[in-house]
């Protein structure tokens, strides 16, 4: 709302009275009234007897389908939730603090617009978001103290970098130095850094094809 | 009196990232804040937010928290009349006071070692019936330096950060922003029957939302993420974003009462 104006971001829950008993009146209750501000772009509001929704509009376009990637990320820890539920025998099973760094990681993803990752694990104690463009792939592996990331090609790991997590006050920015270039395909990920609070800020992301030249790394 | 009133006021604490203490959850903080909630949604999801909220005063609050973030939300508590319009807060005072309080309850070590960042927002609106007047009003508070000149143009924004290193935290930057804008709102009212039932399909196709033109600006005053930061950290660095916001106000001429 106060930002970028171009994002009206569904939440996830409606919240009524806590009580579902009925009131003594049928008639509405002037200040049974529930807000939820889930970041200042989306606003529910529910009285007893009528709802009402804020919207702030603005006439630019998304520039990207923002529910489908929140929909995605919703999945995706939806599958988290699931590993740490696991059984401890069971091979896609994660301990509580990769859980709990993974979620972290996840959430920083979220917020920064990035596209929803896979996951999987590597026995209890990592998991690894992955996405894909074309045979390119990159690859994030968390655990609880460490996060390292690691780009290839079907030929060879072009690039990998490691981070002990103390040293990283926003694990997301060094995202933006991993860039994967390979016979004219292109993965990237861009992140604006953050001098406003609000959850979402400008950026840019881009996920495409381009041509490579020569002598082009 | 001024046209302008206070829309909504927040802090945001970020927490640090893993391995770290965790931080008490949104129940908790709720509770330690303003005593008991009206509602309380904890999502499955660890992705989602967790919600808590309720009524403090002429306020509405809550306390919002997510594995990143963690928001302490004020708003316009509900008033007896139909509200039909966009909400804003009567009571600046209060607003103000709530928000001290806050900050006081932070210095005492509510989260300490366990947050990274703070932020303090403030946003205040200017209802006007067209763009052209919401145009005027923006521009007239946007300092002469700047040389903005919008007429009957739509939805402007202009922002501005005036960083700093912190004077007495080390190692710590301060981002001071103040964003000029003119919005437009849509209100929704949905019928919904007692007990939360959802009107039928056919009547919600036939609603039609209230638009609303607002003047606006939000001061969003902020610290880079270092290092963890202890409660004493945490209050010092929100008391100077709250003491820039007031001060910007006044500088602009907002003319607040209380601030």
């Amino acid at each position: 709302m106060p930002n970028l104006l171009t994002n009206i971001y569904p939440h996830s829950t409606v919240i009524l009275e806590s009580t579902s008993v009925p009131r003594e009146h049928d008639q509405a209750k002037p200040g049974g009234q529930n807000v939820i501000r889930n970041d200042s772009e989306f606003t529910t509001a529910i009285t007893i007897s009528e709802g009402r929704i804020f919207t702030v509009r603005a006439s630019s376009t998304d520039i990207i389908g923002r529910s489908e990637q929140i929909q995605e990320y919703l999945e995706l820890g939806e599958a988290l939730n699931e590993m740490v539920g696991l059984e401890e025998d069971d091979e896609w099973k994660i301990d509580a603090p990769v859980y709990t760094t993974a979620c972290y990681i996840a959430s920083e993803l979220m917020d920064a617009l990035y596209p929803a990752p896979r996951v999987f694990n590597h026995g209890p104690k990592s998991v690894v978001f992955n996405w894909s463009v074309g045979t390119n792939n990159l690859y994030l592996t968390i655990s609880p103290n460490r996060i390292s990331a690691l780009r290839s090609s079907p030929e060879r790991i072009e690039r990998r970098v490691d981070y002990s997590l103390k040293q990283l006050t926003n694990p997301a920015l060094f995202l933006s130095f991993i860039e994967s270039r390979h016979q004219g395909q292109a993965f990237t990920l861009i992140k604006a850094v953050k001098a406003v609070s609000d959850p979402s800020e400008f950026f840019d992301l881009r996920r495409h094809e381009i041509q490579a030249h020569p002598g082009q790394r | 009196m001024s046209e302008w009133k206070a829309f909504l006021s927040r802090i945001s604490l970020f927490p640090t990232v893993p391995p770290a203490p965790p931080t008490p959850s949104a129940l908790d903080l709720y509770r330690r804040i303003w005593g008991e909630p009206d509602s309380f949604h904890k999502q499955p999801n660890a992705l989602m937010q967790t919600v808590v909220e309720g009524r403090h005063g002429h306020l509405q609050v809550n306390c919002l928290a997510q594995p990143t973030r963690i928001d302490f939300n004020l708003t316009a508590a509900p008033t007896q009349e139909a509200q039909t319009t966009v909400a804003l807060i009567d009571h600046p005072i209060e607003l103000r006071d709530e928000l001290k309080r806050i900050i006081g309850i932070l210095d005492e070590g509510l989260v300490s070692n366990t947050v990274s960042r703070v932020a303090l927002n403030l946003h205040f609106l200017n209802l006007k019936p067209s763009y052209e007047e919401a145009n005027k009003a923006v521009t007239k508070i946007i300092p002469d330096q700047y040389g903005v000149t919008v007429t009957d143009e739509e939805d402007f924004v202009f922002q501005i950060n005036r960083p700093h290193m912190d004077e007495d935290i080390r190692d710590v930057k301060m981002n001071f922003i103040t964003r000029w804008s003119v919005e437009r709102f849509e209100v929704l009212t949905i019928p919904i029957q007692i007990g939360g039932v959802p009107a039928a399909a056919g009547m919600l196709s036939s609603l039609k939302p209230e638009n609303f033109i607002s003047a606006s600006v939000l001061f969003d005053n902020n610290n880079t993420p270092i290092r963890p930061l202890t409660g004493k950290e945490q209050s010092a660095l929100l008391r100077k974003a709250f003491d820039a916001a007031v001060e910007m106000q006044r500088e602009i001429g907002l003319s607040i009462e209380g601030f």
